[in-house]
């Protein structure tokens, strides 16, 4: 491992970066700002990379598993602690049991993460050099980017569930700000509310899961938490239920008694929906491509969307002992697969093509980490990172090009004129698509980690893993889909005629066309009918360095993430039941399982050459006639229209009623306003005895001394 | 027929009530108002002068005078009134004379 310096600079160079971009803007300007986050978060990316290297292929991790456990190689078939180095910066809240530091948690986990959250934002740092270059905000844009690296390494270097909580919570706060970067817009707005609220959602479960742990363990450090799991200790829950062995406790929730590993595994699953957008929970993820398209690659691609991927790999013990949270997991995430795959058949917009991609592939990396390999997972969000971002900036390339036009019908033949963007496009969409052939090494990087999901999610379903088999099937049809849509956006893009008029200007799509905050200085604003131009270099570079990734990350990381020395790599942060071999399983599935992705693969490319290259305008009149299938795919499910009628329309009754019968009629009626108006009638009932004339004062003075007179006389007992 | 002390105070309660009366009925002058007080007043005397009688005790004589002399004085201070009113306002109908109207 790197020493601890070079660990530090990694983690806390870019929030210092962030800090001087963002706080000091006006003394470093924007070129300063630029330089600064770029270099630090750039130099970081280089360390975390050689890192990665250093550990997989470094030797001494292997000694040190072997050391510390010897049974170690046997698939995770015996308790293994973590090889791990943590370096504790300060205590951050120290309150009878409940102990959180800030720290750097050094493991397998952790080093992946750091090198891909890094690696893609170096590059995205440098792509923005070009993109943002007419933008007259960068300063506040690259203190954005490091900021969210500065909080997504917080996040996965965190050895304790509150310090992991504060990374969430400040990615998620990164994300909003960056997907409404563009301020003066409405859509950027209302996307970053979107996606700001949905993520509460999911980060109460989050919370309510956190809280889970520590009433359950007394702890909320990792280590002391997933170490008791492993071992089956006896746990005292505060206050709750009798002590037992952690993985047959009970406890009491919301009135039922539930195990209490399925209950934390389902509420932090519930926090990974939300931040990693599956389904019912995914709404937010398409609409933040309102965002600057760097952003989309890193934050809504690469980064944070799968920190709930990690979240669930983190604590793999608890999901090996919650049978029915790993089933959760696992429907979800083939749900979302399959159904983010078929939306985004239909969607012209280039970005959400890419975005619904986003979504599926994530699908893919829950359903792998619910069956059981969370190693086929964490590769598969390895790779991804790579071949996805590359995606987003080859497509923000096309769109800086096509003069910030995003809609894949009014695009067609770029390809000529932009062969470098158009390279990278390709091998980005054949590494999405898993082209390899099996059993060899050539293949891109999605081959190896698409094709281990597939097959131990086929060896977990013979296995009697539930939701297995279910799995394995969306598995196979979203890779079907995956190869249509991928070759959709590719053909309607790159190939065919220019075909910017076949559609009218219209405003809806307009609104795509104005990205930039000031049109003045944005010479080329207009003139939509311009031919496309290549990108500049800056952009290129990152481009090429991803491909590379795209196409090697795969081939070069295959056994050490999930191969025959995963057990070494991951080094006991990635934990296995031991009749959990689901990656040892996945060599001896029948022949066919190896072939079938490749063979869907292929024809879903067929269907799209098909459709979209051969009978150009095919795909068109497919949507033009309006069929079921098609209005279906095209409205995303209809999620957003349900959404809107139940819970967003519900809210605002809700909140109307409350506002209006509630606080105005109710509590304003019968306090304040019930007062002053109680007050106001008497007085001008008082004042209304104020004549003025003299004669009724007079009268008022006798009447009253008759009265007084009369009491007094009765009183004394006149009458007797 | 003997004229015992409920005579007195017959009359006596007759003109406290035509003085009391005399207050509200009376819409037009202030002036009448203010004899409509000394109605009340003598209505009092009758009623002392006539208990001081019948009990065969001068106190109520002696305060009978005394109330006279405080009715004198409220008369002079009361018309001394109207007339500064009267200099001020140019009236002194009770109808016009509403200032403290709430």
């Amino acid at each position: 491992m790197l020493p601890d310096f070079a660990l530090l600079f990694i983690v806390l160079a870019p929030g210092l970066a962030a800090l001087i971009a963002g706080v000091f803007q006006k003394y470093v300007t924007d070129t300063g700002a630029m330089v600064i986050t770029t270099g630090t978060v750039g130099l970081a990316g280089i360390l975390s990379v050689i890192q990665l290297f250093m550990f997989a292929f470094g030797g001494g991790v292997v000694e040190a598993v072997h050391t510390a456990a010897p049974a170690a190689g046997d698939h995770g078939a015996a308790v293994v602690a973590p090889v791990q180095h943590i370096i504790t910066l300060l205590t951050w809240m120290d309150v009878g049991q409940f102990q959180a530091d800030w720290a750097i948690r050094v493991d397998a986990m952790s080093i992946v993460m750091m090198a891909v959250i890094t690696g893609v934002s170096g590059l995205v740092h440098l792509y923005s050099w070009g993109y943002m270059s007419e933008d007259p905000h960068r300063a506040r844009f690259f203190a954005y980017l490091s900021l969210f690296t500065f909080m997504m390494l917080m996040l996965v270097t965190a050895d304790n569930f509150i310090q992991l909580f504060f990374g969430w919570e400040g990615v998620g706060l990164a994300s909003y700000l960056l997907i409404g970067f563009w301020y003066t817009k409405a859509a950027p707005n209302s996307a970053a509310i979107k996606a700001f609220v949905t993520n509460r959602v999911g980060d109460f479960g989050l919370a309510l899961g956190i809280m889970g742990v520590f009433v359950v363990f007394g702890s909320v450090e990792f280590e002391p938490v997933l170490s008791a799991i492993r071992e089956n200790a006896i746990v005292t829950p505060l206050a709750l239920a009798d002590a037992a062995p952690i993985r047959e406790l009970i406890v009491p929730f919301l009135g039922y008694n539930v195990p209490a590993l399925e209950l934390i595994g389902v509420l932090l699953f519930i926090g990974a929906m939300g931040k990693s957008a599956q389904f019912f929970l995914h709404v937010w993820l398409p609409d933040a491509m309102e965002g600057p398209t760097p952003v989309s690659a890193l934050i809504h691609a690469a980064t944070m969307v799968t920190a709930g991927v990690y979240l669930v790999c983190l604590v793999s013990p608890i999901y090996e002992y919650a049978p029915f949270a790993a089933g959760m997991v696992t429907l979800i995430g083939a749900v979302t697969a399959l159904y983010a795959a078929t939306v985004g058949m239909a969607q012209n917009d280039i970005k959400r093509v890419i975005a619904y991609s986003t979504c599926s592939q994530l699908g893919y990396m829950f359903f792998a980490a619910g069956i059981g390999a969370y190693q086929a997972a964490m590769f598969h969000l390895f790779t991804h990172a790579f071949f996805k971002a590359l995606l987003f900036l080859g497509a923000g390339s096309v769109i800086h090009g096509m003069h910030h036009e995003q809609d894949m019908r009014r695009m067609g033949g770029v390809a000529k004129f932009m062969p470098l963007t158009y390279a990278a496009m390709m091998i980005g969409t054949v590494a999405i698509i898993g082209l390899g052939i099996p059993h060899t090494s050539f293949g891109f990087a999605g081959f190896f980690s698409k094709d281990a999901i597939i097959e131990t999610t086929f060896a977990a379903g013979s296995n009697g893993v539930s939701f297995g088999t279910l799995a394995f099937i969306f598995g196979i049809v979203a890779a079907l889909l995956t190869s249509f849509y991928s070759w959709r956006l590719i053909y309607m893009t790159f190939h065919g005629p220019r075909e910017d008029s076949i559609l009218p200007e219209t405003p809806e799509v307009d609104s795509h066309a104005d990205e930039h905050l000031s049109v003045d200085d944005h010479g080329h604003h207009h003139d939509h009918h311009e031919d496309p131009h290549e990108s500049p270099l800056v952009m290129l570079i990152p481009l090429g360095l991803l491909s590379l990734g795209a196409i090697f990350a795969g081939f070069v990381f295959y056994d050490s993430f999930v191969g025959h020395y995963q057990a070494e790599f991951w080094a006991g942060a990635i934990y296995n039941a031991a009749d959990n071999t689901v990656l040892a399983d996945k060599y001896n599935v029948p022949e066919w399982v190896f072939w079938a992705p490749l063979f869907v693969t292929v024809t879903g490319f067929l269907i799209a050459t098909f459709t979209y290259f051969f009978n150009r305008g095919f795909g068109a009149k497919i949507a033009a006639s309006g069929g079921p299938l098609h209005s279906l795919f095209a409205n995303k499910w209809y999620f957003d229209e349900i959404y809107n009628a139940t819970f967003v329309k519900g809210t605002h009754w809700l909140g109307g009623f409350f506002w209006k019968t509630g606080d105005k009629r109710i509590i304003d009626g019968f306090g304040p306003d019930g007062v002053t108006s109680l007050v106001r009638w008497g007085s001008r009932r008082l004042s209304a005895m104020h004549t003025g004339y003299l004669y009724h004062y007079a009268f008022v003075i006798i009447l009253a001394a008759l009265v007084f007179g009369a009491v007094i006389f009765w009183r004394a007992g006149g009458a007797g | 027929m003997d004229i015992t002390v409920n005579h007195f105070l017959a009359v006596s309660a007759i003109l406290f009530t035509v003085g009391v009366v005399g207050i509200f009925v009376n819409r037009k002058n202030i002036i009448v108002i203010l004899m409509a007080i000394e109605l009340i007043l003598l209505s009092v005397n009758i009623n002392l002068v006539a208990f001081s009688v019948f009990s065969g005790t001068i106190v109520g004589q002696i305060f009978a005078m005394l109330v006279l002399t405080v009715a004198a004085a409220e008369a002079a201070v009361g018309l001394a009134i109207l007339v500064v009113f009267f200099r001020n306002r140019g009236d002194i109908a009770v109808e016009s004379i509403d200032l403290m109207k709430g």
